[in-house]
């Protein structure tokens, strides 16, 4: 029985958000209406209605955008940058 | 008629052949169009109390058509309505600014201006007398110039403002220049050779450059005409245009490939102060 209970604690832990490392943070996906700061180097998906702004004096992304996705990558490269969330 | 008034008259003719000469219509010469309203006529609120000439007013055309001669090109200032033809230097007066125009009011004369004048590429700014974020208008307005470009056979590149702010701030125009974002983007999408300048934020005018709360001086005028004449003189890269999303001014940008097909766009680029609207 005991053991029964830890599987199904394990079970539990790990779908209540036992992290599944990714390469990439999903801007778009995020419902809640908290901003996203970046982090150099990181990969952020961001869709039509969010927005980019830097939080630095000077700084500078990279975007990558295939013309049938409806989604771009943002890269930030330098300085800080935040991704607003759709209005 | 006294030899006087003879004389007088002999050289107000010399001096309308000579000022014809200079802006005389030249096949090989870029046709421009300012299309607008006050802001692109140069009318302001003082003008109904105390009426400047309309051969004084010059808007931003006059510093543009400088900047242009000054850069050896040869343009010919397009429309049917005149203003400035007294100041000096002389400059090309001609445009299509109508003073108190609501986008659907350019709109609906759009085809006939384009049949009649021919441009090469319009300048639009357009949208400060419509009071509101609805930028239908300004959508009609880009479809006759591409109606009269499909049944002309002509290649007109629309490079389109996003609007200046009043003295005041105005809340209003931040809204309706996001929206003007989107009608653009989807008229490059269509194929059609469009590019945008962010007047609201990159021609950086001040309460100092307004002569009312609307009209700019001619210091913001100059301030508009340097980024209308970038765009001109900028290489027009459709590729780059067609970026459907970001819409980045190519000022910003460091370095970009896109691959063969125009499918695949990879953009490093500073981030504007406006930030990148998605």
């Amino acid at each position: 029985m005991k053991e029964t209970i830890l599987i199904l604690a394990s079970f539990l832990m790990v779908a209540c958000g036992g992290s599944g490392s990714t390469d990439e943070n999903n801007a778009t996906n995020n419902d809640s209406s908290e901003d996203v700061n970046m982090t150099q180097g990181e990969r952020y998906t961001v869709s039509k209605g969010n927005k980019l702004i830097k939080t630095s004096d000077n700084a500078i992304v990279r975007i990558l955008h295939h013309d049938k996705a409806k989604t771009s990558t943002v890269i930030l490269l330098e300085g800080d940058a935040t991704i607003l969330q759709k209005p | 008629m006294k030899k006087s008034n003879l004389l007088l008259s002999y050289l107000l003719v010399l001096l309308l052949s000579s000022t014809n000469l200079i802006f005389a219509e030249d096949n090989n010469s870029i046709r421009i169009m300012p299309l607008g309203d006050s802001i692109t006529y140069d009318n302001r609120l003082s003008d109904i109390d105390d009426p400047r000439p309309t051969s004084v007013r010059t808007g931003y055309r006059s510093h543009l058509w400088y900047m242009l001669q000054n850069a050896g090109m040869n343009v010919d200032f397009v429309g049917s309505r005149s203003a400035g033809e007294k100041v000096t230097p002389p400059f090309d007066p001609d445009n299509e600014g109508h003073p108190g125009w609501k986008s659907f009011d350019i709109a609906e004369n759009t085809y006939g201006y384009m049949a009649q004048h021919q441009p090469d590429i319009v300048l639009l700014h357009i949208g400060t007398n419509d009071h509101g974020t609805f930028t239908g208008g300004v959508d009609d307005i880009l479809k006759e110039i591409h109606r009269y470009s499909q049944d002309s056979g002509r290649e007109i590149h629309v490079i389109v403002a996003l609007i200046i702010d009043r003295k005041a701030h105005d809340f209003i125009i931040p809204l309706f220049n996001d929206n003007l974002k989107r009608v653009i983007a989807s008229h490059i999408k269509n194929g059609e050779k469009i590019s945008m300048v962010d007047m609201y934020h990159d021609a950086g005018l001040t309460t100092k450059d307004y002569a009312d709360n609307t009209h700019p001086l001619d210091s913001g005028y100059a301030k508009m005409a340097r980024l209308w004449y970038n765009e001109i003189m900028k290489p027009y890269n459709p590729r780059l245009n067609a970026f459907p999303y970001t819409l980045v001014d190519a000022q910003y940008i460091e370095s970009i490939h896109i691959d063969q097909n125009g499918k695949n766009i990879d953009i490093v680029t500073k981030v504007p102060d406006a930030g990148i609207l998605f």
